[in-house]
């Protein structure tokens, strides 16, 4: 079930009426809801895959008992492994298996000793990477005693299985939203309110500017030899703001709908583009992922402490494990790679905590110094896409040779959807643009903005979005981060 | 939570009106699929010769050139499998029929469902449903699902412009028609033309573009072998009716036809040549027959000039191949 569908401005209604006039008096029964609720809408895509949600949340479930009820190390550890071994093995099987058969098969060919390799026919379970980390967390947390093992079964399940950040994030700590399934929630207006002006705002974004980028973006890519530099240069922008528009949007309506069911869950980017440097766009982006690597892999590994190498290994490990998770390509495992070269001297010059508050904080304008270093970090970001959006690295390669190539003075030429197609996408992303500025400072662009218009202004505002909403949104298309 | 649901409720419900309003005109709409599809039943028992495919044919030839009958019943977009569908669900009651015409251009073998939202105008116009799609949602509302908010919105200023602009003509097309077709013209057995030539759009890039538009949807397409099959039962229904099925690939602007995928035009050769050996049927190849840019609207559709004289032409290899007969 798509969040930009009907089936689920069906589902949201009738779940949200449940949960507060039939199962409010009763925390078990609301938790029982949110869980029934949440298989439906997992189940909406593909049953059968629930059966692997089930089993992954029974072995964290059981394992997170068992580590309460034994001191024993070693037996601690095999408990914490068997959980890590199945929740990874899963996530490996239906992921990766294709991808490390091939790439040895390669191997083994490029020296010499060719061999056949057979392709698992199997399709990847929508979410798995996202609840599967989740899930984790909660071992991880348990075994570093972090917080006590769940001893409710029906509240566990419906941490694992969430349906609002179920199929891509953000990928909740159980630390933070574990004990929310605890505690009774109360109806809270202001806070509906704010949850319903985030999915709007995630509505925007996905349907208004990612899907027109989409149009634009996939035509370049997929037919770039037919086009110049510039407009390749000017399709890999288009694919930032996409990917942004897209993944960013479905965080905010997550986010949002978990906020009408009394629920908080972690802000998951916060104005990446108007980051200025590599560490700060890392701080800002993915940052439910960013921070999940950087507590359970980036720290554990010995973080920025030790020797030079040693960091540098390390920034390499955590930016490279981070691209893979993307997906079983080896363009993801470059994306990660060159991300990584981009942080590298900020970490070795000791510059990678500069910037730590916002851009041209209590400003409107930025300076120039300002934009300059937004303007660099934005156009590297935009490089890093051209791996992550390519579908092969020959493809990434070659898009690039044909940027350098064909770089002679030639004005863009867009020919997907027409020239009004690209330049009402351009005035979108215009607006939307200035409107993520000027409300940077909130958890998303508009939880501030309007906050001192007076009433009509603020409907006239929010009119005017769900009309552009139905005047520029595309066919219903599925969201990027669905894919891994 | 009562403020709640009265802020929500006032919010919504402009929205609630605008939409059902919307729903209700756009259900009450003429649409060009209405209009060949009513203008096909009406004719039905006089058809001697019917158009079948996509806008190639749907520009490219005129009824009125013709010595039989004919009605062109092509249309934008249309694919096989609802050329299948009209010809085969009607074929019986076109009593007079004696040959179709089928298209098979660059991209014909390649797309059963039509391009965006145009399978829903045609289970709107002609009532085709096609058989792997739901229309539960389409039924529900036109709005958002059948045409969609941005394609409606489109319709209805193009609706008020044209009756502020014509209110003063005796007649006017008041349906959707694509760039070029002169709104004060009528159909005629189906056929609308285009008019004039769009200079602009013969150069190198607007060739690039269209092509890139078919080359996308040929390397995308994982219908191939499902097109063929229904294209083997449109001819083998024809043929059982005792009517004469006739492929051809409608004639397009040589410099563009210097830019398609040969490996795509040879590909696209052995089927046809597979189809004509298999059910004994004549294939047409018109693609490079009219090389004057004045003859074409654009790289690939003729203009009301062009059409006239291709469908001449046409209606000469006709007349003969019934004199044969």
């Amino acid at each position: 079930m798509l969040f930009n569908s009907i089936e689920f401005a069906i589902f949201l209604p009738i779940v949200f009426i449940l949960y507060w006039f039939l199962t409010h008096k009763n925390l078990k029964l609301q938790n029982f809801l949110l869980l029934s609720a949440s298989y439906f809408f997992y189940a909406w895509w593909d049953w059968r895959f629930l059966s692997l949600i089930v089993f992954s949340s029974t072995i964290d479930y059981i394992v997170g008992l068992k580590l309460s009820s034994t001191t024993n190390d070693s037996k601690r550890k095999i408990l914490l492994f068997t959980s890590i071994f199945i929740n990874i093995g899963f996530l490996g099987f239906f992921k990766y298996f294709n991808f490390f058969s091939e790439s040895f098969a390669q191997a083994f060919t490029l020296l010499g000793q060719p061999f056949e390799t057979s392709r698992l026919n199997v399709i990847l379970p929508v979410g798995i990477s996202f609840y599967t980390f989740q899930t984790l967390s909660y071992s991880i947390d348990v075994y570093k005693r972090k917080m006590k093992p769940n001893k409710d079964i029906i509240a566990f399940f419906s941490f694992v299985s969430f349906f609002p950040q179920l199929v891509a994030g953000p990928i909740e700590r159980a630390t933070n939203l574990l004990p929310q399934f605890y505690k009774k929630r109360n109806f809270d207006y202001l806070k509906a309110v704010d949850g319903l002006k985030q999915i709007l705002w995630g509505l925007f974004k996905k349907i208004v500017i990612a899907d027109n980028c989409a149009i634009i973006v996939n035509d370049i890519f997929a037919n770039y030899a037919s086009y110049s530099g510039s407009t390749l240069i000017i399709g890999a922008i288009f694919f930032a703001f996409q990917i942004y528009g897209d993944f960013s949007g479905y965080s905010d309506i997550a986010i949002g709908t978990a906020r009408l069911f009394g629920f908080n869950l972690m802000q998951n980017f916060a104005f990446p583009y108007f980051s200025r440097d590599i560490a700060e766009f890392w701080r800002r982006w993915h940052i439910s992922l960013s921070s999940w690597f950087r507590d359970y892999l980036y720290i554990p590994l010995g973080g920025s402490r030790g020797s030079t190498n040693k960091q540098i290994r390390n920034i390499f490990i955590i930016f490279i494990v981070s691209g893979f998770w993307h997906g079983a390509n080896w363009t993801f495992i470059i994306w990660g790679a060159l991300n990584a070269l981009y942080f590298l001297p900020l970490l070795l010059l000791n510059k990678n905590r500069n910037n730590l508050n916002i851009a041209a904080e209590g400003k409107i304008i930025p300076s120039v110094n300002e934009v300059m270093n937004m303007s660099l970090t934005f156009l590297l970001t935009v490089f890093a896409w051209i791996f992550f959006r390519a579908e092969s690295l020959t493809h990434a390669f070659s898009f690039i040779e044909h940027i350098a190539n064909n770089l002679y003075v030639e004005a863009p030429k867009i020919v997907a959807g027409g020239k009004w197609h690209v330049f009402i996408t351009c005035t979108l992303i215009l607006i939307f643009t200035t409107i993520e500025w000027m409300g940077r400072e909130g958890q998303y662009a508009i939880e501030k903005y309007s906050s001192n218009w007076n009433r009509v202004s603020k409907w006239i505002f929010y009119y005017l979005i769900v009309i552009s909403i139905f005047m520029y949104g595309t066919n219903q298309q599925e969201f990027i981060y669905f894919q891994f | 939570m009562k403020l709640f649901f009265k802020k929500i409720l006032l919010f919504v419900s402009p929205i609630i009106l605008f939409l059902l309003i919307f729903d209700f005109w756009l259900r009450d709409m003429n649409t060009i699929y209405k209009e060949k599809y009513s203008n096909f039943k009406e004719y039905k028992d006089s058809i001697e010769v019917l158009v079948l495919g996509n806008s190639h044919a749907n520009y490219a030839i005129d009824p009125k050139e013709f010595s039989f009958f004919t009605y062109n019943i092509a249309n934008v977009g249309q694919s096989i499998y609802f050329d299948k569908e009209l010809t085969l669900g009607s074929i019986d009651s076109l009593i007079n029929l004696k040959f179709v015409l089928i298209s098979v251009d660059y991209h014909s073998f390649y797309f059963s469902k039509q391009k965006g939202i145009r399978d829903n105008w045609s289970y709107y116009g002609y009532n085709i449903k096609h058989i792997e799609n739901n229309y539960l949602k389409a039924d529900f509302s036109p709005f958002l699902f059948g045409y969609t908010p941005k394609v409606s919105l489109s319709l209805l200023k193009k609706m008020i412009i044209k009756k502020w602009k014509y209110k003063d003509y005796d007649h006017y097309i008041d349906y959707d028609v694509e760039i070029g077709v002169s709104i004060t013209d009528t159909m005629e057995k189906g056929f609308l033309a285009r008019n004039g030539t769009h200079y602009q759009k013969f150069n190198n890039s607007s060739y690039l573009k269209r092509i890139n538009h078919f080359n996308n949807i040929i390397r995308d397409s994982n219908e191939e072998g499902y097109v063929m099959k229904e294209l083997e039962m449109l001819i083998l229904g024809i043929k059982k009716k005792g009517v004469i099925p006739i492929l051809i690939s409608h004639p397009t602007f040589p410099d563009y036809n210097k830019c398609l995928d040969i490996k795509n035009l040879e590909n696209n050769k052995i089927k046809i040549d597979m189809l004509c050996q298999k059910f004994d049927i004549q294939y047409f190849d018109f693609s490079n027959s009219i090389k004057d840019v004045s003859y074409f609207f654009d790289a690939d559709h003729l203009n009301k000039k062009g059409a006239k004289e291709y469908s001449n032409t046409l209606n000469k290899i006709i007349n003969n191949m019934d004199n044969d007969l």
